[in-house]
Order: structure tokens, then sequence, then C-alpha cells
């Protein structure tokens, strides 16, 4: 079943195409990978279904809703929630009250401060609860924020590269945190460079390359397409990331 | 019609003289030089100062050339000053901190003026005779001429300079991207301080201009500051073509508004403010400005 | 002597109100906004023309009409600039300060132009309003504070912090921001109330831009954010400069010295404090 569809997405800014008439379908249940190269056009399609940009046409289905062009705080509260390219916590706030901003709404007055708190604990960030933000180590502000875009009890979860940035054994760990969401029902899109999480975590995969999809399908499939291998693949700088 | 219309480019050049000091520093520190308008204000007081010691030992005009070199040169180095001691240390502070400090040291430089040279108005004497011409129905002062001619040759002079030397490109690719600009070799901090001379200069410029015609007093820059500004955001912060047409155009509205709309002369101010909002809310960008914002 | 202490404390107060909206916009919200003595102004005519027509209005009732008319004016700047970027923000509230000054000293059938509005008032017992004055700075900030602790007030915070990420937890930003607006105008307001109340007047001289600035001065000394600061940052500039004219050797200091030091003080504290985190 389709949870999210886009038709004919497309965004440009001033004359470039950054998302050209994009058509994608998130099944629901599912781990979706979007990868490309820099500049394919993978975090402008994640603001066009977030509302953080516009799109200059084309349309975003989420749940048989036409939700193209809504605020980013309407989109939020039917259910998709994102994460940041570049880190975007409120620096000055500590770890609970980052959580507990999001949990607002989600939460009954009383029981907010008791869900932040078993929120935090199940991703082990219990312990730094007072830290503010700002001072956490890097692996752990990027918990942080899959943490917070968690606590608004999306349906859907973008994850603009979890994994950039983290050593083997954290990324090992987002990528067991992934696997959790979606075995308890979540749906999940990630984009990452890192081949490794994405061929191991995704059930499919979609290629964009300037702002088109080149290729989509399981990853088997994906990895032996020769178009994605001459696009992405084959250059040995992306891979090996 | 036409009578107004060569009233409002007069007003609207010396705007625009004004605004580019503010949307050169803007494109490269993406932040607004609150005490620009008092920095112009210190030039033209330090023009007037230099008039008025010379002028009657050397022949008028040539006094009047040197104040003015006098006031560019003292704006461009309080421009300069300013910014290393003032706004530098805070490049990387939080967006609002360089604000607050330039609005602080606009309040330290209107209020020095004040006790340095007094809150009464001064009178800068005109240096030539500004007789009327009547060109048909049209009547042009000198005064006039002279700002027009001025402003449109520095303005051709900045565009040209940008377009084609090195360093207006370099200036370009800063205010384009920083980062990149300083891996290609681009000394950031000298464009930084290239853009300050320059704006203060200019901005000196305008000063002078206009305080030929009125009075030269502490707060003077505040109000042109403000317009100036209002005019560069009109344009699209940022750009510079932008920053001359909102100048024009804010000189040219404000004139007929009075003129021909019929709006009270106490209210003429508030023209500005009016054509301020409602860009904000229909093109928040300005007229030329690209709609980036900034990634995320 | 005591009536001196006590003028002190009532200017003391009245600008402590500015600061605490200060604080609530720019220091919570993050939204440079420098119309405060425009807010205050609409505070204090609305204040002078309601008991100028009805002098038997009780004060309760003037009161509510002067939040109400704050909070309008405060959503009539904060609209605009709703979806703008936070610079602009300083600009177009310092125009609307200007436009306010503007129609102050033009609508003279509303406002009596330069000469401003007499209140057919008595003078007040200086105790007794300096009672009074207090306790609305502290109902005030009993308000903030509770503001503060509550979701909204979080709200706001994470605002300040990093606007799109809010509205990408699914906080309705145009509405927080509103909503500060709103609240932080009707605050001062009352300030202006009060202002025109102890004067027995409103006139459109008191209203300038330098009182923004100064308040924000106050705010920016106490720490952006934290309201016992911006108490304790007014105390200091309401000594600084209100004590030379109370005084009265305001002759031999000229205005323009306190307006320097502000200024001197806006600067070295921003950058102190970046040194320093
Ligand atoms: N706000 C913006 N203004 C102008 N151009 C933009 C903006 N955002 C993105 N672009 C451009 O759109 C194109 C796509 O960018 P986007 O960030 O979506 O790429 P990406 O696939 O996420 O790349 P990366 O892997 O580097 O994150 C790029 O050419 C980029 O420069
Ligand atoms: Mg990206």
């Amino acid at each position: 079943m389709t949870l999210l569809s886009t038709h004919r997405l497309h965004k440009d800014f001033g004359g470039i195409v950054a998302v050209n008439d994009l058509d994608l379908n998130i099944e629901k249940g599912f781990i979706t990978g979007i990868i490309g190269p820099n500049g394919a056009g993978k975090t402008t399609s994640f603001n066009c279904m977030t509302g953080l940009d516009v799109p200059t046409s084309g349309q975003v289905i989420f749940n048989d809703i036409d939700i193209t062009g809504l605020p980013t705080y309407r989109i939020n509260r039917l259910g998709i929630a994102r994460t940041f390219q570049n880190l975007r916590l409120f620096k000055e706030m500590t770890v609970f009250e980052n959580v507990r901003v999001a949990k607002h709404r989600t939460s009954s007055a009383g029981n907010l401060q008791k869900d932040s708190g078993l929120w935090l604990e199940k991703l082990g960030l219990w312990t730094y609860r007072d830290e503010r933000a700002k001072d956490l180590p890097y692996g752990l502000q990027k918990r942080l924020e899959i943490a917070r875009a968690m606590a608004t009890n999306p349906k859907l979860l973008f994850l603009d590269e979890p994994a950039a940035g983290l050593n083997q054994t954290e990324t090992q760990e987002i990528m067991e945190l992934i696997r959790s969401f979606r075995d308890s029902g979540l749906t999940v899109v990630v984009i990452e460079h890192d081949m490794h999480l994405i061929m191991n975590l995704c059930q499919h995969i979609t290629v964009l390359n300037f702002g088109q999809k080149i290729a989509e399908g399981s990853p088997e499939s994906v990895r032996n397409d020769p178009q994605v291998i001459e696009a992405y693949l084959g250059k040995e700088d992306h891979a090996a990331r | 019609m036409l009578q107004h219309l060569l009233n409002g480019l007069t007003v609207g050049s010396i705007y625009a003289l004004v605004a580019l000091g503010y949307t050169l520093v803007y494109g490269i520190l993406k932040f607004i030089n609150f005490a620009h308008g008092d920095v112009l204000m210190i030039g033209t007081y330090v023009a007037l100062m230099v008039f008025k010691g010379l002028k009657s030992f050397i022949e008028i005009p040539f006094a009047f050339g040197i104040a003015v070199l006098a006031g560019m040169l003292s704006s461009a180095l309080l421009g300069v000053v300013i910014e290393r001691l003032a706004y530098r240390p805070l490049r990387h502070a939080p967006r609002l901190a360089p604000l607050i400090s330039a609005i602080g040291v606009s309040v330290i430089l209107s209020n020095s003026a004040a006790l340095i040279f007094g809150t009464k108005s001064q009178r800068f004497d005109m240096p030539f005779n500004n007789t009327p011409i009547h060109c048909g129905s049209l009547v042009v002062t000198p005064y006039q001429g002279l700002i027009l001619i001025t402003a449109f040759v520095m303005m051709a002079l900045l565009h040209v300079f940008i377009k084609t030397t090195r360093t207006g490109k370099a200036m370009r690719a800063s205010s384009e991207n920083p980062l990149v600009a300083e891996l290609m070799g681009v000394d950031t901090d000298r464009m930084i301080r290239f853009t300050f001379i320059w704006g203060s200069a200019l901005g000196a410029i305008a000063g002078i201009l206009v305080s030929l015609d009125y009075k030269v007093y502490p707060t003077l820059g505040s109000l042109i500051g403000l317009k100036a500004f209002i005019a560069a955001v009109v344009g699209g912060i940022g750009n510079i073509s932008g920053a001359m047409l909102g100048g024009l155009l804010l000189g040219v509205l404000e004139t007929y508004g009075v003129a021909v709309l019929g709006i009270p002369v106490g209210y003429k101010d508030t023209v500005a403010f009016v054509l301020l909002i409602i860009i904000l809310l229909v093109r928040p960008s300005g007229l030329l400005g690209s709609n980036k914002r900034d990634k995320v | 002597m005591s009536s001196f202490i006590l003028l002190l404390g009532i200017y003391f107060g009245i600008y402590a109100l500015l600061a605490l909206g200060q604080n609530l916009i720019t220091g919570k919200t993050g939204l440079l906004s420098l119309c405060q003595a425009a807010f205050m102004a609409i505070g204090a005519y609305t204040t002078a023309i309601l008991l100028s027509r009805h002098p038997h209005l009780s004060f309760v009732y003037v009161g509510v009409w002067v939040i109400l008319s704050g909070a309008i004016f405060g959503l009539l700047i904060g609209i605009p600039t709703l979806r703008l970027k936070g610079d602009y923000l300083a600009i177009a509230s310092l125009g609307f300060g200007e436009i306010v000054k503007n129609v102050l000293l033009n609508a003279d059938t509303l406002t009596g132009g330069p000469m401003g509005i007499s209140l057919p008032i008595k003078s007040f017992d200086k105790g007794l309003f300096l009672g009074m004055v207090w306790l609305v700075v502290c109902l005030v900030l009993l308000g903030l504070i509770q503001l503060q602790r509550s979701h909204w007030g979080r709200g706001l915070e994470a605002i300040r912090e990093d606007e799109l990420a809010a509205q990408s937890v699914g906080l309705n930003t145009p509405l927080y921001k509103g909503a500060a607006f709103m609240i932080g105008a009707a605050i001062s307001a009352m300030a202006g109330m009060l202002w025109a109340l102890y004067h027995g007047s409103a006139i459109p001289q008191t209203f300038d831009s330098t009182l923004s600035i100064m308040v924000l001065c106050m705010v920016v000394l106490g720490g952006l954010g934290n309201y016992y600061g911006s108490l304790f940052g007014t105390m200091v500039i309401v000594v600084i400069s209100e004590l030379p004219r109370l005084l009265g050797f305001s002759a031999i200091i000229p205005a323009a010295v306190n307006q320097i030091l502000f200024g001197i003080i806006l600067v070295s504290l921003v950058i102190l404090r970046q040194k320093k985190s």
C-alpha cells in the first residue's frame, strides 16, 4: 500500500532545476532509500514533501490527502517527521527540552513529562537529559535529532543522511534503531551516501540524478543497473563513502 | 508631471547612493549595517568643517572639492574601523549579536556628533550659484543637476568596477559564497574592508549632497539611512542594481505621493514604510532579489 | 529626598515593564523588534484619549482597553513580519515606530498634535502610585515566568533556536510569534498607561526611538532571555540615566553622554559574551 506519493514533482531555484518531474511511491511499512550524487536533488525533494520548500509544480499525496504546499507544521501534524542533513537542534535547550517541545502534541499535559522521559530512555539519551544539546558529542546530537522527530509520533519518518559523520559503531547503532522503528510499524525514507547502510537496510531504493529518477527497485537490481553504475556507483569516491 | 519625475529622481538618487552601502555590506556579511547612516553623517560633518576652514583661503570650488574628499576619506576610515572593532569579533556569533552591536555603534556615533558639533544644525553654503535654469516647462537647479550627475556617474563607475575588475569579481564571488570564494583564494577580509570603504565613501557623498540644500545635524543619517535601507530591501537587498532601482523608485513615489496624490507633507515619510510593508508581503526578496533561501 | 527615591522607584517600575515585554519578544522568541516606545505610546494615548473624554471611567476599564489596543498594534506590526527573516524586522519595527510618531504629531483632532493631551485627573500620591506600578510589574513577571514554564514558553524558545526545526516538530510558528508580539506589546502599553497617569499627560516626544534603544540596552545588559536579568538591567540603566536628572545636575552632563554610554554597553556586552562562549 502506498503511504506517500509524488506526481510530477518539480522544483527550480531561479534557473537551477533541483527536482525534475519526480514520481515517487513510498510503500507503507518499508524502509525506502534515496541515493544519488551530490546535488542530485535528494534534500530538495525531502523539503518539498515536508513543506520547507514549496514545489514549483506537481503534487504530494500523503494518506490520500493532498499536502502540496502546506506549511511544515501542518504536514508534521498529519504524521510526517524529519531530520536535517545539517543538524538543526534547539542548541541552547537541554536534551530533555528538545524532546519535550516535540512531544507536546502527542502527549496529554499530565503525561508529557513522563512520556518524554520514557522516550529519552528508549533512545539511550536519558543520562544526558540535562545537558545542553550543543554540548553533546556529534553522534549523540544526530541521535537526539531522530529522537526529537520521533517524539512527534509520525507515521512516516524522513532521515537526511543519518549516518554522515558517524563512525562504524555509531552507524551500526543507527541502523539498528531504524530497523526497530520499522519493526514497530513505521515507514522510513532515508537519504544516505553510505552504500553499506542503504543496501542492508532498504527494501526499495530510488536513484536520483539531476533531479530525475534514473532507477528504482530492490537493492540487487539497483546495484546492477548500468545507468546507476554510470551515474553514481561508478564513481569510486561516492561508492567509497 | 515631468517636473515631479525629475524632482523624484533627484531625491531617489541620494537614496540609491546610500542604499548601495547597505547592499554591498549585506551582500558579503548578510547583516544590516545599522550604523551606515551615522557613518555618512560623520563624513558630512568633516566635509563641512574642512569647507568652512578652507573657504576663506582658497577658491570656493577648490575648497569644496577638498572638503568632499576629506568627507569620503573619513567616512571610509570610520567604516573600516567599525567593522574591525564592532563587527568582526561577531562574525560567527548568533544572528542577533552583530545587529545589536551595530545599533550600539549607531547610537555612539550620532550622540558623539551631538557632543562634538552641537545639536544645532549648521548650514553648508552652496559652493556655486544656484539660480534655476528653465528648459521648456522644466525647471532644473544646478544643485539638482549636480546631484543627478554625481549619483549617476558614481553608480556607473561602481557598476563597471564590479563587472570588469578582478576585485569586483572577487567581491561578487564572496557574496555568492564566502567559503568557496575563500577556497579559491579570495581574501574575504579584504573584500569586506573594501565594501565598507566604498559603501561609506558613497554614503558620505550622498550626505554632503543632501546637506548642501538643507542642513547638517547629528541625526541627519538616521532618516536617510532608514529610507535608503528600505530602498535596498525594495530593490532586493544584496543586489547592486536593485539598490539603485529601489532608491530611484522610492524617491519618485515619495514625490508623487505628496505632489500628485495629495498625501499631507507630515505623512511623507510614511510612504516609504508603507512601500516597505507592501513589498515585504508581496515579494519579500525585493524587486530584483532572487528568492534564494538558505539551504537546509 | 524620599520623594526622589519614590520617583526613581516609579520610573524603574515603568521601564521594567517595557524591558519585560522586550525580553519576551527579543530574548525569548529571538525577534529583534525596536518599537517598545511605539507600543508604550499606544497605551499612553489610549489612556489619555479615553480619560480626557470620559474623566470618570474606572482605571480597570481603561486598563482593559489599553491592553487590547496594545495587543492589536502588536499584532499589526507582527503580521507583516511573521514571514520575514529576523534582520528586516528590526528596520520594519523602527519604521512602525516612526509611523506611530508621525500619526501622533499630525492627527491633531485625535492626539492633540505636538502638544499632546492633558489628563483631567488629580496627581497621585507618589507612594500609592509606586505600589500600583510595582503591583503591575509583579503580576506581569509572574505571568511571564508561568508562560516560560509552559509549553508555549518552550515553543517560543524553540523558535528562537531554530524556526524551521520548530515548524518541523509541529509548532505553528506564526501563531507563536504573533502571540509573543501581542503580549509584549500589551505589556508595554500598560507601561504607557502608567506613564500617562503619572505625568497627567501624553506627549509625542516621550515616545522616541531612543527610548526603544534604551529598553533594548536594558535587556541586553541583563542577558537576553532572562527576566530577572531584565529587571537588573533596567535598574542599572534607570539609575545611570535618571539619577543625574533627578539630582539636578543634568545640565552639566549632556543627555548625549548617557546615550553614548548605552551604545558602548550594547557593543561591548555582545562582544564580551561572544568571547566567553
Ligand atoms: N535554497 C536553495 N537555493 C538555490 N539552490 C538550491 C537551494 N537548495 C538546493 N539548491 C540547489 O538544488 C540542487 C539540489 O540540491 P540538494 O541539496 O537537493 O542536493 P542533494 O541531492 O541533497 O545533495 P547532497 O548529497 O550534497 O546533500 C543543487 O544544485 C543545489 O545547489
Ligand atoms: Mg542533501
